[in-house]
């Protein structure tokens, strides 16, 4: 506490320099206030003082450096978050995915995976998941890993069977996993045509053609700058008419290809890829 | 070596041998030697001759007796002691045999020491080990035996080899000669299942009813029989030696919950023990399970054939019955086509008729204006007249046409369709019962500058069903498209070879040649230009159809709901594309420009599964010279270079489906003979680690995507080059 | 305190908060020269809490768009349900999904810790009605770094806890009523005007 403002700063610039220089991960166009909170809540939790004194341990530590990746970059997530969101997927974007003759699907920022298999439930009931194919990707390797697993709590599986039901799905949550004692397993057959990837968004480039991207509530840890840079490879990667959906709270209202999509819905945040001239 | 054969030297022993032939020796020499000693002794001393000789009788008297008299006591020690030792060697060696495991070691006990005793105990000790070994030998053929059983119960389910296999096995265990297995059916009778050595029965028949018999009277009584007279002609064994009557019957019930499941009878020679007993009460309950299960899989088996008996009848009537469905359906479609030839000729007979009444209606209107204008003239005369002193001109009304009207309409000619005006669309919308999934509204698409009312591009339709034509081009109308229509895949071609085209749609099931097979042959035909093309396609497509089509066009529209919305922003996307230049362009003078001779002819595989980055690709590196092949993940890549043998370099994507690029460069790094070839890595990812897992993993290189083409060309010239 | 160098306004509140809210942002007058910033838990989410009501009660504006707004003076910023609210070095928000703070998303304590390092003297912290600790971390935050807080007196809260956590381990500069919160806001305001 005793440190002034332009030192923490100074502390965490010079961190997140290491980090890059040192391993390639970028954070510097992160939103500052958010990564400090979590930088400071993971340095406090190593009982590391000062910010600067975890620059060493970076350097040289590399399970060390996971740790902090995992702390600056996990973000916590439900099956079917937004029921309205997916009720609009599947009532007006699933009709217009089955005219392709494949799917490709794009979960930027996947955290542990419970939307992906939301969505790979919605394809199935939709009858599109076996010519569908979910790249779910993200930069935090040990949430990918968890999200590869599927294995969730029964007690958080309960709470979104309640947004399962408002998404108006035909049939209940309890079909697509096995419970065991806590935990449930996601079914294997949910995983079939899942890709998943580590992927970052802050220098990586598009890896393959897509006609639905589902980023949401990731862009807004983002500046605008490393935002734009995000938004530019949803765009090259979207087929033209492809659907880009972003988090209830953000908006292509501002950005550098605002002027490339068409909202399906403003409020829900589903964008259409316009037909290019 | 034996253990105890020592104790033959015993010290004891060796004193009282040596001590004897001492003093047998002495008493040889003393006897011998007398004659000289006495001589010598009556030459010296004469006078002391008879005293002394009395006294020498009298001390060698003595000395015999007591030499004497020690040889009987030697000789009667020796002899008891040489008892003794030999009980003992006995007594440990038969100890020793019987440690060793030889259950028939005895000790015969002549002596009548106390070593008889010992010896007598020891005997006893070694009969009731036998006794003890016989039990324990008992108890494991007892456990073997009912492990066997339960094995032959487990290895056979159906009822026959099952009952077979137990009485084949029962029957020698338990030491007869003879055995019979039944098993009680689902109508409480006996019924035999297996035999062994069975030769004949006085009662005739496999089948018997409870009371009935010896069997049947154990199925009532639930407990076992054993006769020990059997009557003469009651069995008779066979076997090798002939046939015998057996004079002992036991007939054993195998009990379920109280209730007889299978009866077992056996006849022996000798007689039945207890062990035998015991033997089939330990194994009762298993076999009466084991039938229990046999009969129920049986009737189960039995219900299922009948089952697939009917459903195989139900089959052949449905098939019959869609065969039926089938011509009617293909009459409905006859009758469906000529309605629609109807509809089309009395739309088109509408629109001949719409325009007479248009015209008749702008003569109503020319008329009525004239009218008009006749009575303002009139009016205008009257006025004047009134008026006579003020001459003033009326204005005449201008006439207002209607803005739609004065629409050139689009008038072609000839195979080219006629476009109804977009107002009469509106009125008469495509008839389209929307399912709940909702449609979405259309994009906005704007057709590229090129195409015009004025100039519209021209577009072929390739579609053999009239009424899909038809909402084809009412879906068109109002763009700026002329559409000329081909109804099978030879007038495509033919209408392809007439006149270019700027795109055309395809329908993937035509008459005569597939839609595949078009757009194959439409790329084989040198001399027609590269139209691009929509394909529109009814049904969903296999991975193979769709990487088939991929190599002609990217655009793919599955019919449904949404499809013609879709349909039209892939025409628009379509039309905006650069027409195709029909000269290829020559290739770029690049510095690399002479290495390119090095890559002419050479087969790259391109292993990624993004449509978009392979038909980039492939297009770039084909005019290049370059063959290559295509594998849309690992494990593909792997069975492409098996097949073909000429690959000389591999392009691997990292993210894929099923193997991904890293497992793959391992797996094939793993054998000898692509223990060298070239793999490039092609990765959307940017850091080094990434980086440098590719090249820890085998692979030669690396290159980022979206792969920049001049850079790759560089890389494949370096690595294949000799 | 130097009245020019108030800069911004963050307000916290939860049960009750709606009432709050209600008596102290319409006072606030069309020229108002601070950004207000305002977290109010999520019970306050349930039917009856819109931000348009007080678009039609208030002389301020009300900010629609959350993410990355520039923070621009005389304008309100709700944290949305569901979100934290943060402010930005370069003066912007910006919303997380970061697990709750104190049982909560979003949470007083993120905006007002986060506020406090941005605008240090120049912020003003104001905690209202609730029953919840969340806030007071943030209102030590600001007075540490040099700003002033406000605390509602919790004789007159509908839920006195949140004010009285408050101002038991000394973090209130000034523990004042509804009324008189808004009228030295107001007054502050025109200072910082002048």
């Amino acid at each position: 506490m005793d440190v002034p403002v332009e030192i923490e700063d100074l502390e965490i610039r010079l961190l997140l320099e290491t980090m890059l220089l040192r391993y390639g991960y970028d954070f510097r166009q992160y939103t500052s206030a958010s990564l400090k909170r979590r930088l400071l809540q993971c340095l406090t939790a190593c009982d590391i003082t000062h910010i600067s004194d975890a620059i060493p341990k970076i350097i040289h530590d590399r399970s060390f450096l996971d740790q902090l990746i995992y702390a600056m970059s996990v973000t916590v997530t439900e099956c079917f978050r937004d029921p309205p969101f997916y009720r609009l997927l599947r009532q007006k974007v699933m009709p217009v995915l089955a005219t392709y003759p494949f799917i490709n699907i794009w979960h930027a920022g996947c955290a542990t995976g419970e939307e992906v298999y939301s969505m790979a439930i919605l394809l199935q009931e939709e009858g599109l998941y076996h010519r569908a194919r979910i790249f779910a990707t993200d930069i935090n390797n040990k949430s990918l890993h968890q999200a590869k697993e599927g294995i969730y709590t029964v007690k958080n599986m309960e709470e979104y069977a309640n947004n399962y039901r408002a998404t108006g799905g035909p049939g209940t949550l309890a079909d697509y996993y096995h419970a065991k004692y806590d935990l449930a397993r996601m079914s294997a057959s949910l995983k079939e045509n899942m890709v998943f990837a580590a992927h970052n968004l802050a220098t990586d480039g598009v890896f393959s053609e897509t006609h639905l991207i589902l980023c949401r509530n990731v862009l807004i840890y983002f500046n605008n700058d490393l935002k734009n840079r995000a938004l530019k490879l949803f765009d090259d990667s979207l087929v033209p008419g492809g659907f880009l959906c972003l988090g209830t709270k953000e908006s292509l209202q501002f950005t550098d290809v605002a002027d490339h999509f068409v909202p399906l819905s403003q409020e829900l945040r589903i964008y259409q890829k316009r037909v290019p001239r | 070596m034996n253990p105890f054969s020592s104790l033959k030297r015993h010290r004891l022993w060796r004193v009282t041998r040596v001590a004897l032939a001492v003093l047998l020796v002495v008493g040889v020499i003393w006897l011998c030697s007398r004659q000289t000693v006495l001589a010598m002794a009556s030459g010296v001393m004469a006078h002391l001759v008879p005293l002394l000789h009395d006294l020498w009788w009298l001390g060698w008297s003595l000395a015999t007796l007591a030499v004497l008299l020690l040889a009987l006591v030697g000789g009667i020690f020796w002899w008891r002691t040489r008892g003794l030792l030999a009980d003992t060697g006995q007594l440990l060696e038969a100890s020793a045999r019987l440690a060793g495991g030889d259950m028939g070691s005895r000790v015969q006990v002549a002596s009548m020491t106390v070593m008889a005793r010992v010896g007598e105990m020891f005997n006893g000790f070694a009969e009731g080990m036998v006794a003890q070994q016989r039990i324990r030998l008992r108890e494991q053929q007892l456990r073997e035996g009912v492990a066997t059983l339960h094995r032959h119960l487990g290895e056979n389910s159906d009822l026959v080899p099952l009952s077979a296999a137990v009485i084949s096995f029962l029957t020698p265990f338990l030491d007869a000669i003879l055995g019979a297995f039944y098993g009680v059916d689902e109508a409480g009778l006996l019924r035999l299942l297996g035999s062994y050595a069975y030769h004949e029965r006085k009662t005739p028949g496999n089948l018997f009813t409870p009371g009935e018999g010896i069997v049947g009277q154990v199925l009532l009584e639930k407990k076992y029989m054993l006769l020990s007279r059997v009557p003469a002609d009651y069995v008779v064994a066979q076997s090798g030696l002939g046939q015998a009557v057996p004079n002992t019957l036991l007939v054993f019930p195998f009990l379920l919950h109280g209730e007889v499941k299978a009866i077992v009878e056996l006849g022996t020679f000798t007689t039945f023990t207890e062990h035998h007993l015991l033997f089939l009460h330990s194994v009762a309950e298993g076999v009466a399970m084991a039938v229990t299960a046999a009969q129920s899989r049986a009737v189960t088996a039995t219900a299922l054939a009948q089952l697939r008996e009917q459903r195989q009848t139900v089959e052949t009537t449905s098939e019959a019955l869609r065969q039926s469905n089938e011509r009617l359906e293909e009459q409905k479609r006859a009758l469906l086509l000529s309605q629609a030839q109807l509809l089309e000729q009395q739309e088109e007979l509408r629109v001949s008729n719409e325009e007479l009444a248009a015209q008749a209606q702008l003569l109503e209107e020319q008329k009525q204006v004239a009218d008009r204008k006749n009575a303002e003239l009139v009016a205008a005369q009257e006025a004047l007249r009134r008026t006579a002193r003020e001459a003033i001109p009326a204005d005449p009304v201008p006439t207002q046409p209607d803005p739609d009207r004065m629409t050139a309409e689009p008038v072609n000619e000839g195979a080219v369709a006629r476009m109804p005006r977009p107002e009469r669309a509106r009125a008469a919308p495509p008839v389209r019962q929307s399912p709940p999934p909702e449609v979405l509204p259309p994009l906005q698409v704007a057709f590229p500058q090129r195409c015009s009312q004025a100039k519209p591009c021209t577009l072929l339709l390739v579609e053999d069903d009239a009424h899909a034509r038809a909402a084809m081009l009412r879906l068109l109308q109002g763009h700026p498209v002329r559409v000329v229509q081909a109804a099978t895949g030879a007038a495509a071609l033919t209408s392809l070879r007439e006149q270019p085209f700027d795109g055309m749609i395809v329908d993937l099931g035509l008459p005569d040649i597939d839609g595949f097979d078009l757009l194959d042959r439409m790329t084989q035909e040198s001399t027609l230009p590269r139209t691009p093309s929509i394909v529109y396609s009814g049904r969903e497509l296999t991975r193979e159809e769709y990487e088939r089509l991929k190599q002609h066009t990217n655009s793919i529209v599955v019919k449904g709901v949404n499809a013609p919305v879709r349909l039209l922003s892939e025409l628009a996307l379509l039309l905006a594309q650069t027409p195709p230049d029909p000269t290829p362009a020559p290739l770029p003078d690049t510095a690399h420009h002479g290495h390119m001779a090095d890559l002419r002819d050479k087969t790259v595989l391109l292993v990624d599964d993004d449509v978009r980055n392979v038909y980039a690709l492939t297009r770039q590196l084909e005019q290049k010279q370059l063959k290559v092949r295509m594998a849309a993940n690992g494990a593909k890549a792997l069975a492409a270079l098996d097949q073909y043998p000429e690959i000389a370099c591999i392009l691997m994507d990292m993210m894929m489906p099923v193997m991904d690029g890293l497992e793959a460069i391992r797996q094939l790094r793993t054998q000898p003979r692509w223990a060298t070839l070239p793999v490039i890595a092609l990765t959307a990812k940017a850091m080094e680690e990434d980086r440098r897992q590719a090249l820890e993993a085998g692979a030669n290189d690396y290159l980022p995507k979206p792969v920049d083409v001049e850079l790759l060309l560089e890389k494949l010239t370096q690595w294949m080059s000799p | 305190m130097n009245g020019s160098r108030r800069r911004a306004v963050v307000m916290g509140t939860s049960a009750g908060g709606l009432q709050a809210l209600r008596t102290i942002l319409p006072v606030l007058p069309q020229d108002y020269p601070l950004p207000i910033l305002v977290v109010q838990h999520l019970a306050a989410c349930a039917p009856g809490w819109d931000p348009a009501w007080f678009a039609g009660q208030c002389a301020l504006s009300i900010q629609a768009e959350m993410d990355k707004a520039p923070i621009r003076p005389g304008r309100i910023y709700f944290a949305p349900p569901d979100y934290h609210l943060l402010v930005e070095p370069n003066e912007t928000v910006s919303l997380s999904i970061d697990p709750k703070v104190n049982h909560s998303r979003p949470s007083i304590d993120v905006l007002f810790e986060t506020a406090a390092d941005v605008y240090r003297e120049g912020l003003i912290g104001v905690l209202l009605t609730g029953a919840s600790q969340d806030g007071t971390q943030g209102l030590l935050k600001i007075l540490h770094r040099g700003g002033t807080t406000l605390v509602q007196d919790p004789t007159t809260a509908e839920a006195p806890l949140m004010p009285r956590f408050a101002i038991a381990v000394g973090a209130a500069t000034q523990v004042l009523s509804l009324e008189a919160i808004a009228q030295t806001l107001k007054e502050w305001g025109a200072v910082t005007h002048e």
